[in-house]
This record gives C-alpha cells, structure tokens and sequence, in this order.
C-alpha cells in the first residue's frame, strides 16, 4: 500500500526563486488496484512517483510505502519497491541477464532464488532469445524488456510505473501495458503517471488528476465523470486542469 | 554500503571496463605504442644534446699555476678547451653557467712535485650541468695522464734491479692518490678535489 500524507517538494533557482514541484498531494494506493497520475508536462507527476520511490526527499509530507516512511526507512522502502520508467538506462556493456542479475544480487537474493526468478521472469517475457545480448545492442522494446525484467526481479509488492510507454510503438507499448495488468492481477500495489488519456481509461483504478504540482481531482473514471458532469476524460482533464495549466515551456 | 554490495558493483564495473574497447586500448595497447615511443624519442635528443655538447669547446679558467709553466702550457692545450682570462667574480660565472669549469692549481705545484709533495688541484665545476661534466671530465683526463706521466718518469729513473723495484714502489705508491674529483658550486658545500704525486 501507498500512502502520501501532504507531499511536497520546493526547488531554488537562481531565476525564478522557489519552485514548488509538488505542493501538499495526499492519496492512497491500495494492493491490486492501479493509481493513475494524470498531468501535462511539468505537472509534477515524476516529482511525486521519485519521493515515492526515495529517489528525491520530500521538502515536507511524507509518504508511506509498506509500511515504511520514505525518510525514515528509505532502504526498506526501496527494497519493497520496482521503479520503471522510459527515461531509465541500462549499463550498455552488460547482457540482458548480467543487468537483471546485477540488480537481483544488489536486492539480496541469494543465488538459487536469483536463477529460479530470471529464468521465470526472462520466460514470462519471453525474453529468451536476447537475454546473453548486449544491452547496447537491444532494440527500443527489448530494452522495456529488460528495465521491466530488473523492476521484476526482486518481487517488490509496490510497482511505481513513470510513463512507461513514453515513445514506445504500439506493441511495446501493449506489452508494459500488459505487464501493468498482470501486477494488478498479482496483487502489486500500481501507482502510474502517463498523460495518455487511453491508457488511464484503461487500466486504472482510481484517477489523479495533477497540475502545477497540485492534485486537483481524483477518485474512479465514474466518480470523475459525475463530479464534472462529462464522458470524456480528456474533457473532463481539460476542465479540471485550465484554470491552472502553465506549459512546460513557460515553467 | 555493505561489503557484499561493494563486491557485487566493483565485479559489474570490472566486467564493464574489460568490454569497452576504448577502455582497453588506453589501459594496454597505448602504453605498448606510447612508452617505447618516448623512450626512444627521449633517448634520441639526450644522445644528440651530449653529443653538441662534446663537440662545443668549452671556457675554461684558471686560477694560479703562474709558477707551473709546464702544466699551464700542457692545460693550454688539452684539445676542445678554451682557456679564458680569469675574472674576479669567476665562482658566479660558473654558477650563472657561462664557464663551465675553474681549475685551481696550488702554489709550488711543479716544485712541490718535484720534491716528493703531495698537491691538490681543484676543479670548480656546476654539478648536474652537462657541458660543465664534460669540461671537468677534460680536466680531469689531463690532469690523470700528467699524473701518470710523473709516476712512469719516477719508475724510469729510479734503480733498475727488478727486486729493489718492486721495494721501493711498495714505499711510494701508497703515497700516490686517486685524481681529482671535483668541488661543486653547485652544491653548497664545495667538495676538493685533489692530485698526488
């Protein structure tokens, strides 16, 4: 279970003085249910999901991840969690299985449990035919494979996707899709940000949605369309968020 | 950080290092290309650099040996040396570099040889500078053969039974030294040299 309690996150800049990234965003993610973070760019949604993951410390709030704070007991929240996001890299110069491996023995796992999760993880992905390949000789879509295979590798019980399919074709795409549902069918705690309205039709439980680091609406696709009085939810995201909406680029 | 964990990541970074090319060529294919280049490149200009140094004929002054005619006369002419008026301030030429090497020969020196009496020469020179090692090294040959000259003239005149010989060369060579070394400016304490007949 996720639990963020008052999130927030407040950057200096020598220009435009404080900015505030993320301010006071509270919200529960429960086991087997996916949370989606919907926002343009610049909403903040990868300010949240990386104070989740304990990659970024909060300015205030905090968040709870199993159990465990985000500043109390990163490392334990970090063993509970798998980050995927498009923008991770890879160490170019290591098979498939060596970077899964790597993060597995970096994770704990002893030796016999290690082999037994990457043969099964590399089989369910159908990752086989590449797993002694360079990771710098991957493909796009074999690359997802293998950042998804290292999320997977430890069995964490809290999934934080950060748009996963960002500039993936529409088979890769299906496939981290797929792999989204199949966490939630395992009983994983999902929480996932993406501006791909479909995606959230989709696949997610509840709805966040996040502008100006401030999270202005939330609840299920129904309850969303009821409090806003519209079908589409790319309607109801633009109702929701112009009144706040600064592009990217103006930020 | 555990010691587990510093393991598994220094192993992944070796692996990593060893399968980048460029990595491997700046740890071991330039090293093989680069050092020999440069020692023979150094080898090189070190052996051109002595060898103009050997053919410069280097300035020479010197100090007494007014009452020495022979040895003044015979210094005059060691080949490649130019004897140079001697100046006051000769200790800061040779410091400053511009001669290479002061020889001074004590008073007496012929007379006092001639009679039997130990004579030290000293060679001024600067330590570690090339040309100055090379001038001291004319010095001092001439100075070993002038020795050598004196010590074979003894033997030549002195008795001629094999075994009276052999007598009196047991009482003089021990009073016959090693030739001269050399007192360095360069150093702050100037060490003499000495040459013994």
């Amino acid at each position: 279970m996720i639990e963020a309690r008052g999130l927030s996150k407040r950057f200096q800049d020598k220009k435009r003085g404080e900015i505030r990234a993320v301010d006071n965003v509270s919200f529960t993610c429960q086991p087997g249910k996916i949370y989606g973070l919907l926002g343009a760019n610049g909403a903040g949604k990868t300010t949240t999901l990386r104070m989740l993951a304990t990659i970024l410390e909060p300015t205030d709030g905090t968040a709870i991840v199993c159990g465990h704070d985000v500043i109390e007991q990163p490392e334990k929240v970090r063993a509970n969690v798998g980050f995927l996001s498009t923008a991770t890299a890879l160490y170019p110069r290591l098979t498939a299985q060596e970077l899964v491996e790597y993060f597995g023995r970096l994770n704990g796992l002893d030796e016999a449990t290690l082999k037994k999760r990457v043969d099964n993880i590399f089989n369910r992905l159908d990752m086989d035919g590449f797993r002694d390949r360079r990771c710098d000789k991957l493909s796009t879509g074999m690359k997802q494979k293998t950042s998804i295979a290292r999320t997977l590798v430890h069995d964490p019980p809290v999934m934080i996707f950060d748009e996963p399919t960002n500039g993936l074709d529409v088979m890769t795409a299906r496939t981290i899709t797929a792999f989204i549902h199949e966490c939630r069918n395992n009983g994983k705690t999902v929480i996932f940000s993406t501006h791909i309205m479909s995606e959230v039709e989709k696949l997610c439980d509840t709805i966040g949605i996040i502008q100006s680091g401030k999270l202005l609406s939330e609840g299920t696709l129904a309850q969303l369309r009821d409090q806003h009085h519209e079908q589409d939810l790319e309607d109801i995201f633009v109702k929701v968020v112009a009144p706040h909406y600064v592009s990217a680029e103006a930020n | 950080m555990s010691a587990r964990n510093i393991g598994i990541v220094y192993r992944k970074e070796l692996t990593e290092a060893l399968r980048d090319r460029r990595t491997l060529i700046t740890m071991f294919v330039l090293p093989l290309i680069i050092f020999p280049l440069l020692s023979v490149g150094f080898g090189a200009m070190i052996a051109v650099l002595i060898g103009k140094a050997k053919e410069e004929s280097p300035k020479v002054m010197i100090i007494g040996g007014e009452d020495s005619p022979n040895v003044l006369a015979g210094l005059k002419k060691v080949p490649k040396i130019q004897v140079v008026p001697l100046e006051a301030n000769w200790k800061d030429a040779v410091v400053n570099k511009q001669v290479p090497v002061v020889v001074e020969i004590p008073e007496g020196f012929e007379r006092n040889l001639a009679n039997q009496k130990e004579q030290t020469v000293l060679i001024h020179d600067y330590e570690g500078d090339l040309k100055s090692e090379i001038a001291k090294n004319k010095i001092e040959k001439y100075f070993n053969d002038y020795r050598d000259s004196v010590v074979k003239d003894r033997l030549a005149a002195f008795p001629s039974a094999s075994s009276s010989r052999s007598r009196s060369s047991r009482t003089m060579l021990p009073r016959l030294r090693s030739p001269a070394v050399r007192s360095s400016l360069a150093a702050s304490s100037p060490t003499s040299s000495y040459f013994c007949a």
